[in-house]
């Protein structure tokens, strides 16, 4: 009897034993699912990431071709660039590991520069009426250069674009008539600013305030292969920033306030200073400043433009298609994608 | 007299074992059985998702015209390189009726349709649940079914789907059935939209 119950218990032992691992098994299974699925998805997340960490280092002209490692969360992810990013299509493939996971995506991609504050002249003041005076050899010139300032032969734009006839007269009176090549045009088409300067406010390289200002040191933003966005900030825009020294830069200058330029300050790309609605004042007086690219001026009424010494600014279409192209402001359209 | 009671007790007690062993069969075939049925709903719903993910994210890869030519709640017809060979093929996705997945226990699921260039495959996952809605660049849903001069604005797609066990639970008379959800936002980045 006693070693009937004894087999008995041992018995149900392991019957109870194969039950118990069986329900383990099954439940191992179901949970494999689980983690299987979470494993992909985050493989899946993790090329994803690669893809957008590649164009952020593509944006501050890191990494442009080639191959890019990186890591988060506990997976690892490379992507491979092969094809220059000079040209407009990028092709990247994008290579993900999350566990024993894996993902791959391939994409074609083409970058455009967002749209850009367009100056049809040297320089084009949206402020009326204006309060423009030129003096002495201060020059504006219409005609297109390149962005070290050599004539390319091509007529241009005018030299000025204002808002009104009556400003167009204004300009012409004062100075405008001897000091302006290329002419002064009334062309409304001008860019407004504020459609664009909060997208450069938030994505500069540089920036200035008041305090900084005057900013009168060897100082080079930039170059022709990598331009920058400046920006200078005045809250109040009766304050003026003033360049002196010896500044030379490539891409957007952006200022809020007044501007003054003097020294051996050189700017080849776009400039804008800009009031809100308020009333503000460009002045170069000083030194020999030069501009190659184009000025937009945008104020309340009333606001001024000064030039007078040896100031120069110059359209150059080279020089404004160069700031177009800073690689923070470019945007990207999918081609093909494939995953 | 002591040997009977002995007998007497040995048997109930026997019985009482027996018993108990009986409901904890029948207690632990059950649990068997919903873990067997919850692991199998599982993996469907995994392989579902994979294959939906799969194949709509590459909606329009490589196809120069009509990247979709057909959208509506229970359907929807694509073309695409799922391969990337260089071969543009029709997909469409369709649901079928309860009564052609009389295969399956379960009377609540019906056929999903998956038709490409080799033939339309019938597949008996469990979908008791099966819906997409489809989104513009504004995240507006459009109508549907999707107008045709809309479909090249299908920006992405909401995919829902409930999938149950093909059996029930427990038995055979049983009606309960395992279920599980599954809702994806897939954007098909190939539309030559902005994303």
């Amino acid at each position: 009897m006693g070693r009937t119950a004894l087999l008995l218990v041992l018995g149900l032992g392991a019957a109870f034993a194969v039950i118990g691992i069986n329900l383990r098994n099954s439940g191992t299974a179901a949970t494999e699912q689980q983690v299987g699925y979470h494993k992909y998805a985050s493989a899946r997340n993790l090329a994803r990431t690669a893809v957008h960490a590649r164009l952020r280092a593509i944006d501050r002209g890191l990494s442009i071709t080639g191959r890019l490692e990186g890591e988060f969360n506990d997976g690892t992810f490379y992507t491979e660039v092969d094809s220059g990013a000079t040209l407009d299509t990028i092709y990247m493939d994008s290579h993900s590991q999350f566990a024993e996971s894996t993902y791959y995506m391939r994409l074609k991609l083409y970058r455009y520069s967002k749209p850009y504050p367009m100056v049809n002249s040297a320089v084009g003041i949206r402020a009326t009426p204006v309060d423009f005076k030129m003096q002495g050899s201060a020059k504006i010139d219409g005609r297109d250069h390149d962005s070290d300032g050599s004539l390319t032969g091509d007529p241009g734009k005018p030299g000025v674009a204002v808002m009104t006839t009556a400003d167009s007269a204004t300009v012409m009176l004062n100075g405008g008539s001897t000091g302006v090549v290329g002419g002064v045009a009334v062309d409304t088409t001008t860019s407004n600013p504020l459609d664009y300067v909060q997208e450069y406010l938030s994505n500069y390289d540089y920036r200035y305030t008041q305090a900084d200002s005057p900013i009168n040191a060897d100082i080079t933003w930039g170059s022709p292969e990598d331009p920058k966005i400046v920006v200078c900030w005045t809250p109040d825009t009766t304050v003026a920033v003033k360049f002196t020294g010896n500044c030379e830069g490539w891409g957007i200058l952006v200022v809020h306030g007044d501007l003054t330029l003097a020294g051996t300050f050189k700017w080849h790309g776009l400039v804008i200073a800009y009031g809100d609605e308020s009333m503000i004042r460009v002045t170069a007086s000083v030194g020999t400043p030069e501009i190659y690219g184009g000025l937009i001026m945008s104020g309340g009424a009333g606001s001024a433009f000064y030039m007078r010494g040896n100031v120069s600014m110059n359209y150059s279409s080279e020089a404004l298609e160069q700031a177009r192209w800073i690689n923070k402001l470019l945007a990207y359209r999918i081609i093909e994608w494939y995953e | 007299m002591s040997n009977m009671l002995d007998m007497v007790g040995s048997v109930l007690l026997f019985g009482i074992l027996v018993l108990t062993i009986g409901r904890v069969q029948t207690g632990l075939n059950t649990a068997m059985y919903a873990n067997s049925f919850t692991q199998i709903t599982q993996r469907n719903a995994v392989q579902l998702a994979h294959q939906l993910e799969h194949d709509f994210a590459k909606i329009g890869y490589h196809a120069t015209s009509e990247k979709i030519k057909a959208a509506d709640s229970t359907s929807i017809k694509f073309r695409a390189d799922l391969m990337n060979d260089g071969n543009v093929d029709d997909i469409e996705y369709r649901i079928g009726t309860k009564e052609e997945a009389a295969a399956t226990m379960n009377v609540a699921d019906f056929p999903l349709y998956r038709k490409d260039s080799n033939g339309e495959i019938m597949q008996l996952w469990g979908t008791t649940q099966f819906r997409m809605r489809y989104v513009n660049i504004d995240y507006q849903q459009l109508p549907m079914p999707v107008p045709s001069d809309s479909l090249s604005k299908i920006y992405a797609i909401w995919v829902t789907f409930v999938m149950e066990g093909r059996e029930p639970a427990g038995s055979a008379i049983d009606t309960t059935y395992y279920s599980i959800t599954w809702q994806k936002l897939i954007y098909p980045r190939n539309m030559g939209l902005s994303y």
